[in-house]
């Protein structure tokens, strides 16, 4: 199998693994999600990336992962603020 | 061309997708019995969660030892048995306690089993008293005999008024008990319950009132026979306007002292229940008088007795505090910033009553207290949790005579507090807010732009080293590790002569590669163009379309193109042209530096 | 692919066979009767569309299971006459219409529709109320309690299940004690002697859905099932007006079909038949 493919399958099957344990504990939260999403696209992109060369199929997820660190800034933000509201 | 329109119909499918999903995440709709619970006719059991305890099995068996605990309490007085009776007085306060946090947990603090509370509370608080005041009894028997012995007749007066002011405080205390008989009895009844017990309770109590009143006249017959001699000298009248007075009235006390001495003023110390109330100098003509404002007494009989220099008695004379009723006027409850503000007056009649506390209930159980002001007025904000309230006001209070009221219930909801809204108007209220957002929005930016602009570890690139074709000599031992380093042939071109090749048709396409990487690297380096190692051919030939040597560069980019993709050998003429045009585009170049 | 379209039609016909329809007899879910008239089926209970099926005798029990649509006077009669017989009627309804049934039928029995709830609850919830024997009658026997779901009460007749005394009309439905509701005893299941026969009124039809069942430390609700089934030699269940028959057309084909022995038969038939067919054709295709 393609590296393509592998990481491809192993984030589906990661975000597909969280959806199925929120399903079962009932509680979708977007929040958890996302900043597990993020978790793993970061891992995953990691792992696949070798230290010479960033494959083309690649190039963006930087970009992508950029935009959801501060993404993730900002829900710590608004966390905090729910707690000191409290 | 083919591709775009799939794209952009692909492109539309997803972001409808993605915001029909959006539309939902915010309360994503599961499947629960929870969020299923059945129509009107049954609830879905699956839903809910078992009752934890059998709260519901205490609850006769404290209402029925709350029934029976005033009994054996009651009893143990009678019989004088003080250590029992504070050990009965601690249980019984510990069951009626006991009640009150099961009546709270099983939401049922209003209805009949609040009027079996409130009646529970009243007899609590009269035994406790009782208690107290019994033993209060006993000691004034046993200082009787002493001061009796030693013949202190001032103390003996003393302690003989004390006594007056206890029998007639414990024949309240059993007035009191009997108005509760008629809601513990029906309670008891109702719930099938022995009430035996306490009906025992009230007869023995009866007991005691009777005791007590028959000593204590026995001891004022004795007193106004033994000590009325010594009264002759200075006789002290007292005298009371009025018998019956009520809340914030004023109880006029005026007196006489007889054959008092003209030169100097005196002093007569009043008593009022055995508390000294005041000292009130004499007028010339040895009267005296005094008010008392009705504010804190409760209700009931009071005594008033006068002294003068601590040896000279007036007889006692009682006054009777009533009851008056009370209204609690609540205003409609205002909402701020998730608080509710109560605002409201507390009348008796038409009088104000001051400083007095007042409860505000919620569903039945304390949210807060406020006091009210001079005015009768009060007004407290107090913290509800979101959602639907039934609130009233409530006042009752023992140390005033006056009866218990409740204002109108009025119901309030709470909204939830939403974290959004905190979060614009705290943005602009609270500078910690806006430090808070700012500080983590710079730090995930500082982190992204980390994380893009983070080097893998670095593979220094080859040094730009060239060699020309025919420049041999200077091929040397270090040039072995450039050819290692890049997997594409030797980064600096070595064209090797067409003759030294080992056999014509084997003619690796290396050899054009290696003049192409080195013509490359010389273009690149001319523009200082930062990754020479990435420029296709034609690239190559873009790039050199402001140079002279363009007409060169791209005529051996097109040869090169063409000799490596035709995938045939290159024939040994067409090799030299092609080498002369690479030769020719990099002298253009001007040579290279070292 | 063969699978998946088998899979696909057991799918299509145990959705075709069965409903959500309350009280209905053909709903497996939580507020169904499925389970309660599998018992009845292994009774060899008789259904009745009608009154006038009603057989003669004096040794059976009708069971009227949550009537959805009113009687007529002359089914009333009919009924009568068969309780005076010395046949014994349960009647499970928590609607105050069936109260022209039970004074038709001469009982002193009524139903009260109104929110009553307890202390004693069996769940954490207003509406699971728990009621006790009263009385001497044997349809409470060997029960300890029994859980009812959002019950009605009853008035008259001889209490056999009441509440505790510490239940209450939840008039303003705030689900606590209020001021004005008193704290009461309220029979939720009642008995009375008509003819020689006695009329049975349980104001929670409820407390026979499957979601009901299983609960209570020893099925007690299911004990009591039992007990009304097995009450006398023969067992007639209503079926025409209660809801327990209510299903839409489709699982009356699908479940008529289900039910006979011949159809049955013709089913296993035709599968075989199929599969050879198939195994036969991928045997030449090779």
């Amino acid at each position: 199998m393609m590296k393509k493919h592998l990481a491809i399958s192993a984030l589906a099957g990661w975000i597909l693994l969280v959806t199925g344990f929120m399903i079962l504990a009932r509680t979708l939260d977007l929040e958890i999600f996302f900043v597990l999403w993020l978790i793993g696209i970061l891992v995953i992109v990691e792992l696949v990336s070798d230290h010479a060369a960033t494959p083309r199929y690649l190039r963006y997820q930087r970009l992508v992962i950029a935009s959801g660190v501060i993404l993730f800034g900002a829900i710590v933000a608004r966390k905090i603020l729910e707690i000191l509201a409290r | 061309m083919r591709r775009l329109p799939a794209l952009l119909v692909s492109g539309t499918l997803i972001l409808a997708c993605l915001l029909l999903i959006g539309m939902q995440a915010g309360s994503p709709l599961l499947y629960s019995p929870r969020s299923d619970p059945g129509g009107g006719d049954h609830s879905n059991p699956a839903a809910f969660d078992r009752v934890r305890g059998d709260r519901a099995a205490q609850l006769l068996p404290l209402i029925s030892d709350l029934m029976d605990s005033p009994g054996s309490l009651v009893l143990n007085i009678r019989s004088g048995d003080f250590e029992y009776a504070a050990r009965d007085l601690e249980n019984y306060r510990k069951v009626s306690r006991n009640l009150d946090s099961l009546v709270i947990n099983l939401d049922m603090t209003e209805g009949e089993l609040l009027e079996f509370r409130k009646a529970n509370q009243q007899n609590l608080a009269i035994l406790t008293e009782l208690f107290n005041g019994t033993g209060r009894w006993n000691e004034l028997q046993t200082l009787e005999i002493r001061y009796r012995d030693s013949g202190d007749s001032q103390m003996l007066t003393t302690i003989t008024y004390e006594g007056e002011a206890l029998r007639r405080r414990i024949q309240d205390l059993y007035r009191d008990y009997l108005e509760q008989d008629q809601v513990m009895r029906g309670t008891g009844e109702k719930f099938g319950l022995d009430t035996s017990g306490y009906a025992q309770s009230v007869v023995d109590f009866r007991e005691i009132v009777s005791r007590i009143d028959r000593e204590q006249h026995e001891k004022m017959t004795t007193l106004q026979t033994t000590v009325t001699p010594g009264m002759d000298t200075y006789r002290l009248t007292l005298g009371i306007e009025r018998q019956r007075v009520s809340y914030l009235d004023a109880v006029n006390i005026e007196g006489l002292l007889w054959e008092h001495r003209k030169d100097r003023p005196d002093e007569v110390d009043l008593f009022i229940d055995s508390r000294k109330a005041g000292s009130i100098p004499t007028k010339p003509d040895g009267s005296f008088s005094y008010s008392h404002l009705v504010e804190h007494d409760r209700a009931g009989t009071h005594t008033v007795f006068a002294v003068y220099s601590g040896s000279v008695f007036s007889e006692i004379r009682t006054f009777f505090v009533e009851t008056s009723e009370t209204s609690l006027e609540l205003k409609p409850p205002s909402l701020h910033d998730g608080r509710a503000g109560f605002e409201g007056v507390l009348l008796a009649g038409s009088i104000p009553v001051r400083f007095a506390p007042i409860e505000i209930l919620a569903e039945g159980k304390r949210a807060g207290t406020a006091h009210t002001g001079e005015d009768g007025k009060f007004s407290v904000d107090l913290k509800l949790s979101p959602g639907d309230h039934k609130v009233y006001a409530f006042f009752s209070a023992d140390t005033f005579p006056l009866a218990p009221s409740e204002s109108a219930t009025f119901e309030i909801f709470v909204p939830e507090p939403s974290p959004d809204i905190a979060g614009e108007d705290g943005l602009l209220a609270n500078p910690l807010y806006g430090a808070i957002i700012a500080i983590s929005l710079c730090a995930s930016c500082i982190g992204a732009f980390l994380y893009l602009r983070r080097q893998r570890p670095k593979i220094t690139p080859p040094g730009p080293v060239f060699h020309l074709p025919g420049e041999r000599a200077a091929m040397s031992a270090d040039d072995e590790e450039l050819r290692l380093s890049d997997d594409g042939g030797p980064v600096a071109g070595v064209v090797q002569a067409a003759g030294e090749a080992d056999a014509v048709d084997t003619v690796p396409v290396g050899d054009l590669s290696c003049l192409f990487s080195a013509l490359r690297l010389a273009v690149g380096r001319h523009l200082a163009f930062l990754y020479p190692l990435s420029l296709t051919p034609r690239e190559l030939c873009a790039m050199c379309r402001e140079l002279p040597i363009r007409a060169a560069v791209c005529r051996f980019t097109k040869i090169y193109e063409q000799a490596q993709y035709r995938g045939a050998p290159v024939p040994d003429d067409e090799r030299d042209m092609i080498a002369g045009a690479a030769r020719s585009a990099i002298e253009g170049l001007g040579g290279v530096d070292h | 692919m063969v699978i998946l379209v088998l899979i696909g039609l057991v799918a299509v016909l145990s959705h075709l066979a069965s409903t959500t329809l309350e009280y209905s007899r053909y709903n497996p879910e939580w507020n169904g009767t499925s389970r309660l008239f599998q018992d009845i089926i292994e009774r060899d209970a008789l259904m009745i569309s009608s009154f006038h099926e009603l057989p003669g005798g004096g040794d059976a029990l009708l069971l009227v299971l949550a009537p959805g649509e009113e009687f007529a006077p002359d089914e009333i009669g009919l009924l009568r006459s068969f309780l005076e017989e010395g046949n014994a009627v349960v009647l499970v309804s928590d609607r105050e219409r069936e109260n022209l049934l039970i004074s038709g039928l001469g009982s002193t029995i009524r139903i009260r529709d109104s929110n009553l709830t307890s202390i004693d609850r069996y769940y954490d919830h207003p509406s699971s109320v728990l009621a006790f024997p009263a009385g001497q009658d044997p349809l409470g026997a060997g029960i300890s309690r029994i859980v009812l779901n959002n019950p009605s009460y009853l008035e008259g007749g001889e209490p056999v299940f009441a509440t505790s005394i510490l239940s209450w009309i939840d008039a303003d439905g705030d689900s606590r004690l209020s001021r004005e509701e008193s704290l009461q005893r309220f029979t939720v299941i009642a008995a009375e002697r008509v003819g020689d026969g006695v009329l049975y009124v349980i104001s929670d039809p409820s407390i026979f859905i499957n979601g009901m069942r299983g609960i209570g430390m020893d099925d007690e609700n299911y004990a009591l099932a039992r007990q009304i089934i097995s009450a006398r030699p023969r067992l007639i269940v209503e079926q025409g007006h209660s809801r327990t028959a209510y299903a839409p057309e489709a699982i009356r084909v699908v479940n008529l079909v289900k039910d006979s022995t011949i159809t049955k038969m013709a089913v296993i038939t035709l599968i075989f038949l199929a599969g050879s067919i198939l195994v036969i054709k991928r045997r030449e295709e090779r």
